[in-house]
């Protein structure tokens, strides 16, 4: 296991982060210790909330707003999900608007926190002047809704798909008669036929399944007829797999997360953190990297990132090292890749592949071919980091693997974005619906949100896009300091999961300093949480997120004051939900959130249309109103 | 289905290889008649009045590519 950046640090005062900070905190202490960064609880004299120190006297600060404005007011998980549309995607099949039941924001803020001071660390020792970066959970939220945005403000037939737009019965996962969750997965129409007619389904149905199926991954819904699930309702699940097994569609029990602890990997995976590095190269014959681009702040300008990266995951990883100021060169198929030509269109791109593809300079190369593979290498020869996300194989079955490539320029961060890591024990195919069900966070979200399985957002592919340009970032500043020369890093789906759950995972492969609650019994939650949740007002949901006695204290005596003036009967000081939800049905929730706001108690409106996002002034600085509703980079450097 | 694609190959010279190979529509693509996946009716072989829909898509995935394929 190679420790990448050993001697390096962070400062700041995060041993006692606020509640709100709690998760962010602890993810960003999970990802140092990963990485071999240390850390230094003092308090930064500038008040950013932590700094990177990589070498003596060299230094960056890491702001952390709550809201992309800037201004200070009540933010948490739960109301950074209400606010920016995650509840709304979420919501589409799962029965209306709710939490994803998991950490999302703060692991993905953690992620690029720590991914914006490394990127302004390099600029550093490339000679810029970069002192600090900023970011914001609901910035870092943005950017995961980036492409439903897109999808849903685009100028040609924009997607409008509400909370509970989708049935939350006839969707995936399935359920087989033992009670067994589990999803299925195939790309091809084909093995996804002839599965149904095992099944003894008939080929209208399944046809329309299939268009339901395809669905998933662009609209976060997945509609498909009654009958598709009754048939594998009637049927035990060895059955279903063998007939998965027979027709070649893949096929994946909704796990646990005691499930994935029991895992021969799992324990590894923990402890590395979501990416792996191997260095290699003699150190003192290393290039160094080259000079910082004076006309640009951005830290990564006058670097070279070459991609070569399909869907969701891949692509997302390189638009945020375009973000950070590298141009990206993307290898697209002879024609370009058919995804530009998905509705809906923005002029003459498909919207949601703009949001993940945009300011990249395509190379239009059959890579299959030997002219094409000569060409991607003499690309190669002149990039610092190459990026791709083909199937596992691939790239040695091209001649394209890491050997090859570093043959021809030694100097190469090599980054694969992949589905399982090295060393998976099973032959599924490494998307996103697969790897939350494998993971334990299929189950994780399906227990807080009422459902047999995950979220039809796609969880996975975007915080794993942002781990591998995190682990690429985290790369390049290693070659910045003169420890190593090549590097190959790997990242996966299957990681970002585990860097997801990784309290809970620590927990259960009982690691010093993680409460296994599972052993011990879960401590019944604080009395101040017992009111947190989605409510319904008279126009619109409210979500509250009381993260201490304070801020219950104040929303009581707010709703003791507004049932008073509403003549409402609460029964009580402190009102149970049921009479908190009475209470909140006689005033809009807009209405809700102003009075909460002066209060001083978390809440927000629950965001449902993802049009409204864009006039919101707390988001303003994170959006871009062009053709579409863009989504800006999660970053800003002083 | 397959005339139709005959048809465009005159017009637009090409467009026949980006749909099919070795008289099959690629596997990652998806074909439309008024909303109905030709693969689960006649595929290739499928009928097309005058004023049906058309749609070509390709298949939409998260993650990395298909061990699968």
């Amino acid at each position: 296991m190679t420790v990448l950046l050993e001697n390096c640090y962070l400062s700041g005062s995060l041993r006692n982060p606020t509640p709100a900070l709690a998760p962010l905190y602890a993810s960003l202490r999970y990802q140092a210790n990963a990485l071999g960064v240390a850390w230094e609880n003092v308090d930064t004299e500038s008040g950013a909330a932590f700094a990177l120190h990589v070498a003596e006297n060299v230094y960056v600060d890491c702001v952390l707003e709550g809201w992309s404005d800037a201004v200070e007011r009540p933010i948490s998980e739960t109301l950074a999900q209400a606010t920016t549309g995650l509840m709304s995607v979420h919501g589409r099949a799962s029965g209306g608007a709710q939490p994803l039941g998991v950490d999302y924001v703060s692991t993905l803020t953690a992620v690029l926190s720590l991914q914006g001071v490394m990127a302004a660390a390099i600029g550093r020792l490339r000679g810029a002047s970069t002192r600090a970066t900023t970011t914001s959970l609901t910035s870092s939220a943005l950017l995961s809704v980036a492409q439903y945005l897109a999808g849903a403000t685009a100028p040609e037939m924009p997607e409008r798909l509400l909370p509970g737009a989708a049935s939350v019965q006839e969707r995936p996962p399935f359920t087989s008669a033992d009670g067994v969750a589990f999803e299925l997965e195939t790309l091809d129409a084909v093995p996804w036929r002839d599965f149904w007619t095992q099944v003894g389904v008939d080929a209208a149905s399944a046809g329309k399944g299939w268009n339901g199926f395809l669905l998933r991954y662009a609209k976060a819904i997945a509609p498909v007829p009654a009958t598709l699930c009754e048939a594998l309702a009637v049927l035990p699940f060895a059955q279903i797999e063998r007939l998965a097994q027979q027709t070649g569609v893949a096929i994946c029990r909704v796990r646990s997360l005691q499930d994935r602890a029991q895992d021969k990997d799992a324990m590894a995976m923990w402890r590395e953190g979501p990416w792996r590095f191997h260095c290699d190269g003699d150190i003192a014959q290393a290039r160094p990297l080259k000079p910082c681009d004076p006309s640009s702040p951005l830290p990564l300008a006058g670097l070279t990132v070459v991609e070569s990266c399909r869907r969701i995951q891949g692509p997302l990883a390189g638009r945020l090292l375009s973000l950070l100021g590298a141009e990206v060169i993307r290898i697209e198929p002879p024609g370009g890749d058919p995804l530009r030509g998905m509705p809906p269109m923005a002029e003459d791109v498909s919207a949601r592949f703009d949001a993940l593809n945009r300011d990249k300079n395509v190379r239009e190369i059959d890579i299959k071919s030997a002219a094409g593979k000569a060409e991607v290498m003499a690309l190669i020869q002149q990039a610092d980091v190459f990026l791709h996300n083909w199937a596992p194989g691939k790239a040695a079955e091209m001649g394209l693997d890491y050997d090859d490539m570093t043959q021809v320029n030694p100097d190469l961060i090599y980054a694969y974005a992949g589905g399982w890591g090295e060393n998976a024990e099973h032959d599924l195919p490494g998307t996103d619906f697969m790897a939350q069900a494998y993971s334990g966070v299929a189950a994780k979200i399906a227990a807080a949100s009422g459902l047999p399985g995950g979220a039809l957002f796609t969880v996975l592919d975007v915080l794993g896009g942002a781990v591998a340009a995190q682990g690429v970032t985290a790369a390049l500043l290693a070659r910045g300091l003169g420890r190593a020369r090549s590097i190959r890093v790997d990242t996966s789906l299957l990681g970002a999961a585990t860097l997801l759950c990784a309290d809970e995972l620590g927990a259960l492969l009982q690691q010093p300093g993680y409460q296994n609650h599972a052993l011990d019994g879960e401590p019944p939650p604080p009395a101040w949480t017992s009111l947190n949740g989605v409510y319904a007002t008279a126009q619109g949901l409210l979500a509250l997120d009381c993260l201490d006695e304070r801020a219950f204290s104040r929303l009581t005596h707010a709703v003791v004051d507004a049932a008073s003036e509403l003549q409402i009967d609460l029964n009580d000081d402190t009102p149970d939900r049921e009479h908190l939800q009475r209470a909140l049905l006689h005033r809009k929730a807009q209405e809700w959130a102003a009075l909460f706001e002066m209060s001083g108690v978390p809440a927000a409106v629950v965001v449902e249309d993802l049009t409204e996002l864009s006039r919101d002034p707390r988001l303003a600085p994170a959006l871009n109103k062009d053709i579409y509703v863009r989504v800006n980079s999660p970053w800003r450097f002083q | 289905m397959r005339e139709v694609i005959e048809n465009m190959e005159i017009q637009f010279p090409g467009v026949k290889e980006r749909l099919m190979a070795d008289g099959k529509v690629h596997r990652f693509l998806n074909i439309y008649v008024n909303d109905d996946d030709i693969r689960f009716a006649e595929n290739l072989d499928t009928s097309v009045q005058a004023g049906d829909a058309i749609t070509i898509l390709p298949a939409v995935a998260g993650g990395c590519g298909d061990r699968l394929r």
